[in-house]
């Protein structure tokens, strides 16, 4: 700091001109608050025109009154889209609520490992977990087809690895351990190592201590972890366009091939759409305090 | 490893500690190391499914060098990234500030997330349809403003820096909650005392904020890049590569190549120059985020 702190403060409590300035620092804080506002609501203007259009009867499409309320209400686009998509919102719950499961627990298991029980050869272990959040998924996308075609032949297993759900769960926990990993473990380095420290003396063995001490104040930190990989899961397409087939479309594969068909008249596709979005949403209403909260405590200071 | 002798309990812990990373270590190498392993491989030969894999040393990548489509993916790409990165990174700047300087509101920053948390072939589809020329909600407004009609996901001026602008819009509210964040671990002295000198909020932002802001923005640039260049959903569902190949990205074309070309070998041979110029990239961005740590030191 320089001098130059210490200098009284000019604009304060000198009278009128103190006065003006403050006037002149509120209205410029109006104008802020009101550019905020307008963004806002510009950005979800999209969001809410896509909302009305599904409630409209096929008599309302007309773009010049896309932003009206539906004169007449019908719930018919969102019956038909439920009815297409149906089978598709099946298997998207049937990937997504195992597979971020899976992932948290397996996640909250090598975070503990890697933070709180380091081992010679940790470090090698997390540098390699690093490192495969940075790699794209180009180089790997077409062999791992390949692989889970072999496993398929191998088992005998037809449409379970490749072309099945519990290939594309098997994929996608495997490429979400790296970041599922450094979240528990930032999270887990915030546990005062005296508290494991007492527990190790009190006698208890690594998984003791995971069970009782661990284990029972990581709640936020799954909870961080189950919304960031339902949300993967439940929106991929690109993992689902490569390693299912029909049988087991996820909901966004689905959505995109009812859409395709040009007889599909809009309110019932954006119907479709909102459908397919909806699942996130209440995932995140549900769990979302925590997710800013992980955001700032364990994304970024990774 | 470590060969120092260890007390027994200590080695034992050891080998919980493996045993509680085995699940993890397998998965890790079967799914990702050893396709990665097996990709290498198959660029060197002309794997095409239909045959078992021959090795033909790099021809792939010598036929790569010369194939115009290829670079024009990789052309597509880029042009996609630096539009798409850009406009995002500037207008998430912009609202992280606006928000940091005057609200804490958590309405806000969960409506500035909708569009990042639906899926990304929800947006596409919500702006095939608001940007059609005949039904669409924007051409609407546009004409009725004076403007002509466009059908912006079909002409070759237009289509790639609408797909980039749509994409900009699904992950703005997202990138500005991380830079918000970010912002939030500055102190609150510097801001009084930025204050106490005069200094108004713009000055603020570019004194204060933006410098300490440094290493995260370099973050968010670096994984935001790395997402930004895998771009397929939205190609996929709004333009499938057209017209005439200006939306063709780099995964498209590698999609295009292995399923529907089967031309295996060369797909992978594309994907591993596409890992490598992607980790020069990084590399150089890590370069900076490391010249560049806080100031606040």
């Amino acid at each position: 700091m320089t001098a130059q702190d210490v200098r009284a403060p000019e604009t304060r409590g000198a009278g009128d001109g103190g006065e003006r300035a403050v006037r002149r620092a509120r209205w410029a804080r109006g104008v802020r608050l009101a550019v905020l506002a307008a963004f806002v609501v510009v950005f979800l203007i999209p969001v809410y025109v896509l909302l009305v259009t599904s409630f409209k009867p096929l008599t309302e499409a007309d773009p010049s009154r896309a932003w009206a309320l539906p004169e007449t209400w019908t719930f018919e686009p969102w019956r038909v889209a439920w009815e297409k998509l149906a089978p598709g919102i099946a298997n998207s719950v049937l990937l997504a609520v195992p597979g971020s499961l899976i992932s948290a627990v397996l996640g909250s298991m090598n975070g503990y490992v890697l933070s709180k029980w380091r081992f010679p050869g940790a470090d090698v272990v997390f540098t390699l977990f690093l490192f495969g959040m940075f790699i794209p998924y180009q180089g790997v996308m077409i062999p791992l087809v390949q692989l889970l075609v072999n496993l398929n032949e191998l088992t005998g297993l037809n449409g379970v690895f490749y072309g099945g759900i519990p290939g594309l769960v098997l994929a996608h926990v495997v490429y979400g351990i790296p970041i599922c990993t450094l979240i528990f473990r930032n999270y887990y380095v915030t546990i005062p190592d005296e508290i494991i420290e007492a527990a190790r003396v009190d006698g208890a063995g690594m998984l003791r201590t995971y069970r009782s001490v661990v284990l029972p104040v990581s709640g936020p930190a799954f909870a961080v972890v189950v919304i960031w990989q339902f949300t993967a899961l439940w929106n991929d397409f690109l993992f689902a366009v490569f390693l299912t087939g029909p049988q087991s479309w996820p909901t966004t594969v689905m959505l995109n091939n009812i859409a395709g068909a040009q007889t599909v008249p809009y309110s019932q596709q954006m119907a479709a759409a909102l459908l397919a979005s909806i699942p996130t949403m209440v995932v995140y209403v549900l769990l979302g305090r925590f997710f800013m909260r992980g955001l700032m405590a364990g994304a970024l200071k990774g | 490893m470590d060969s120092r002798p260890r007390p027994p309990a200590q080695r034992g812990a050891a080998r919980a500690a493996w045993l509680f990373l085995l699940p993890v270590l397998v998965g890790f190498g079967l799914f990702y190391l050893y396709p990665a392993a097996r990709g290498l491989w198959w660029s060197f030969t002309d794997y095409s499914l239909l045959a078992e894999p021959e090795f033909t040393g790099t021809q792939n990548y010598a036929e790569l060098v010369g194939d115009a489509q290829f670079w024009n993916a990789l052309k597509v790409t880029a042009l996609y990234v630096v539009l798409n990165i850009g406009s995002q990174t500037l207008l998430a700047l912009v609202l992280a500030a606006l928000m940091h300087r005057l609200t804490r509101s958590v309405m806000v920053r969960a409506m500035l997330l909708v569009p990042w948390l639906v899926p990304n072939v929800t947006v596409g589809l919500l702006w095939l349809w608001l940007l059609d020329a005949d039904l669409g909600f924007v051409n609407h407004l546009i004409s009725s403003l004076g403007g002509e009609s466009t059908a912006y996901f079909a002409s070759p001026t237009w289509a790639l820096p609408t797909v980039a602008l749509v994409n900009t819009w699904a992950y703005t509210g997202y990138t500005a909650l991380l830079l918000y964040a970010g912002m939030l671990q500055t102190p609150g002295y510097l801001y009084e005392s930025a204050a106490i000198d005069g200094a108004g909020e713009t000055r603020t932002f570019f004194t204060v904020t933006l410098p300490l802001l440094r290493p995260v923005l370099a973050l968010v640039l670096v994984t935001s890049m790395i997402g930004s260049f895998q771009i397929f959903d939205t190609v996929a569902v709004t333009t499938e590569g057209g017209p005439v190949n200006v939306t063709k990205v780099i995964y498209f074309y590698i999609y295009q190549k292995a399923f529907h070309q089967f031309e295996m070998g060369y797909a992978a041979a594309a994907g591993v120059a596409l890992v490598a110029i992607l980790g020069a990239l990084v590399y150089v961005q890590l370069r900076l985020l490391k010249a560049s740590s806080s100031d606040l030191g």
